[in-house]
């Protein structure tokens, strides 16, 4: 544990020094801005037709919210791979993977720290993207039990994402090679939730719940499943465990 | 301290090393002595545990490099034939970095540091940017990572490469001021090197071990006659032949220069004391006689090249020099 801790400040070190987080973040907050103050915007139009007899189900929260998280959780697959593409890729590129494969740390203990880092500054992105519920808070009551579990959500989300991304990583020395890797297999759990035409319905029964996009909604509707839990937290173990899977292979090459 | 018992490695249908077995003893500089592509880098590799071997066995300390890899890590530094530098960091940083990864006592990590900076004579670029350092500095701020946690056993792949002819020999005493406290294994395709620096040389070619001595001791098993070089002021036409009638002596041929006799004997007979003898007596003038112990270009030469089946020349480093 202490080699992963190790490792992980060495990477967060790293993360900071080079113009990738900051571009990541800059994206990230960019596009996440845009979304929410158009979403206000149809919020406002909403309320004008209303005309001030809300019906008992009216939910700020949910009709700015859920929509901007989904579509955020969407922004991820794309924001992910640029976080990720450089933790193994870069040290195979530099020649520094034979340090860490030659010191006294497992390969298990490479891909955690590595892991760590990545999830440090994903929660650092999480975290300051609640000024959006919080400047609303301000100024309206909003709906904090949704909100605790679309954020919910959003942590297994990435958690699971920055795993499969740190997976391709493993898988090619060119950054850019890695990036696109990830995205795909990002993009291939998105798109299986559109499998609801596949023929069968148990390969459709299967396909469409191995799909993230599914798990996701629960949570941004307000339910916290501990099936949707159990999903992103297994994603996130299986991809971990082949990413020092596919260090410790290497050794064998 | 180091052992390696038959490793074998093989990618794919090509075997890199096959069958390589040696061993360095405590406080031993052992020298790596082999052209590039020899399997110098791969045999490393395996020793460091960054490569698996196909088969055979290897241990560090005692700690077999595959069953008790952490083990055996920790009592290893290892500098790689490229430098493993993150260039974003400056030399100070990087060195804690990798002392923190080396499980240093984090009480001592900074007069670890201090120590490996002082000891590789890195101090004017402690706290530059890697990414800014010349290439000789690189590689002593890489000699550096590699001593920083004070390891038992040292994996030098090539540490001279890149430095000028100052900083190479600075290295070498760094290098041999390790010795007796540290078991160093150091490869170089550079002969002045491995005797510079090296206890004993391990020759490898083609994969294989060809030779495990010491210098001298190689030289010596290779001669198969002792040779002596004669200078005469005067040479007369019949010296050769009153030289090669002398008991012991194979034969005699002419030197490089004008004047200069290669006389070539039997192993172990001395036939210095016949031959100033005998050249003094034919009035030729004796102006030079010294027995010629084979450079280090004919040892390698010999060792590493199949094709050079005959005794190597006499001459071939001179002239090479």
């Amino acid at each position: 544990m202490t080699g992963a801790l190790v490792i992980a400040r060495k990477e967060i070190k790293q993360l900071f020094a080079s113009p990738i987080a900051y571009v990541a973040l800059a994206m990230f907050f960019l596009i996440a801005g845009f979304l929410f103050f158009s979403l206000i915007g149809l919020y406002t139009s909403q309320v004008l037709q209303l005309q001030g007899t809300p019906p008992s189900d009216f939910n700020p929260t949910r009709i700015i919210f859920t929509p901007l998280f989904q579509d955020v959780s969407f922004v991820l697959i794309l924001l992910v791979p640029v976080l990720t593409m450089r933790l193994v890729a870069e040290e195979d590129r530099a020649h520094t993977m034979e340090l860490l494969a030659t010191s006294p740390v497992t390969n298990t203990a490479i891909i955690l720290g590595k892991y760590l880092a990545a999830m440090t500054l994903y929660l650092l992105l999480l975290a300051i993207s609640a000024y959006m519920p919080l400047s609303l808070a301000v100024i309206g009551r909003l709906d904090w039990g949704l909100l605790g579990a679309t954020y919910l959500g959003l942590v297994l989300l990435g958690a699971s994402f920055l795993a499969i991304g740190l997976f391709a990583s493993t898988l090619n020395e060119n950054q850019i090679v890695s990036a696109a890797i990830g995205f795909s297999i990002l993009l291939m759990f998105w798109v299986l939730g559109f499998a609801q035409q596949a023929t069968g319905s148990t390969t459709q029964q299967v396909l469409s719940s191995l799909a993230v996009a599914t798990h996701f909604s629960t949570f941004a509707g307000g339910t916290i499943d501990t099936q949707d839990v159990l999903f992103f937290l297994s994603l996130a173990g299986f991809f971990l465990f082949l990413g020092a899977l596919a260090l410790e292979s290497r050794k064998w090459r | 301290m180091i052992q390696a018992e038959s490793l074998s490695r093989s990618y794919g249908e090509r075997w890199a090393i096959h069958d390589v077995s040696f061993q360095a003893r405590q406080g031993e500089i052992l020298g790596f002595l082999g052209p590039n592509g020899a399997g110098k880098t791969t045999t490393m590799r395996i020793l460091t545990g960054f490569l698996a071997p196909t088969s055979g066995r290897a241990s560090i300390a005692g700690f077999d490099v595959v069953e008790r890899p952490l083990e055996a890590k920790r009592h290893l530094g290892y500098l790689p034939e490229v430098v493993p530098l993150y260039e974003e960091f400056t030399t100070r940083e990087y060195l804690s970095f990798v002392a923190r990864l080396k499980r240093v006592d984090r009480r001592r990590i900074p007069d670890a540091v201090d120590r490996a900076i002082a000891l590789c004579r890195v101090d004017d670029v402690a706290d530059r940017l890697v990414r800014n350092l010349s290439r000789g500095y690189r590689q002593r701020v890489g000699l550096a990572h590699a001593v920083v946690h004070d390891p038992e056993v040292l994996i030098l792949d090539e540490p001279t490469s890149a430095m000028d002819p100052r900083q190479i020999v600075e290295i070498r005493n760094v290098i041999k001021g390790l010795r007796g406290s540290h078991t160093v294994i150091l490869s170089t395709h550079i002969l002045p090197e491995a005797t510079a620096v090296c206890d004993r040389v391990v020759v490898i070619n083609e994969g294989g071990i060809v030779a495990v001595d010491t210098y001298e001791q190689l030289a010596a098993r290779l001669r198969n006659s002792d040779k002596t070089l004669v200078r005469a002021a005067r040479p007369t036409p019949d010296l050769a032949k009153r030289l090669g009638a002398i008991g012991g002596v194979r034969h005699v041929t002419p030197g490089q220069t004008a004047g200069e006799l290669l006389v070539e004997s039997v192993l172990g007979t001395d036939v210095r004391e016949q031959v100033a003898k005998t050249v003094v007596e034919s009035g030729a003038g004796l102006m030079e006689l010294r027995s010629l112990s084979m450079s280090l270009e004919d040892v390698f030469l010999k060792l590493v090249t199949h094709e050079d089946g005959g005794t190597p020349h006499d001459g071939a480093a001179g002239a090479r020099a």
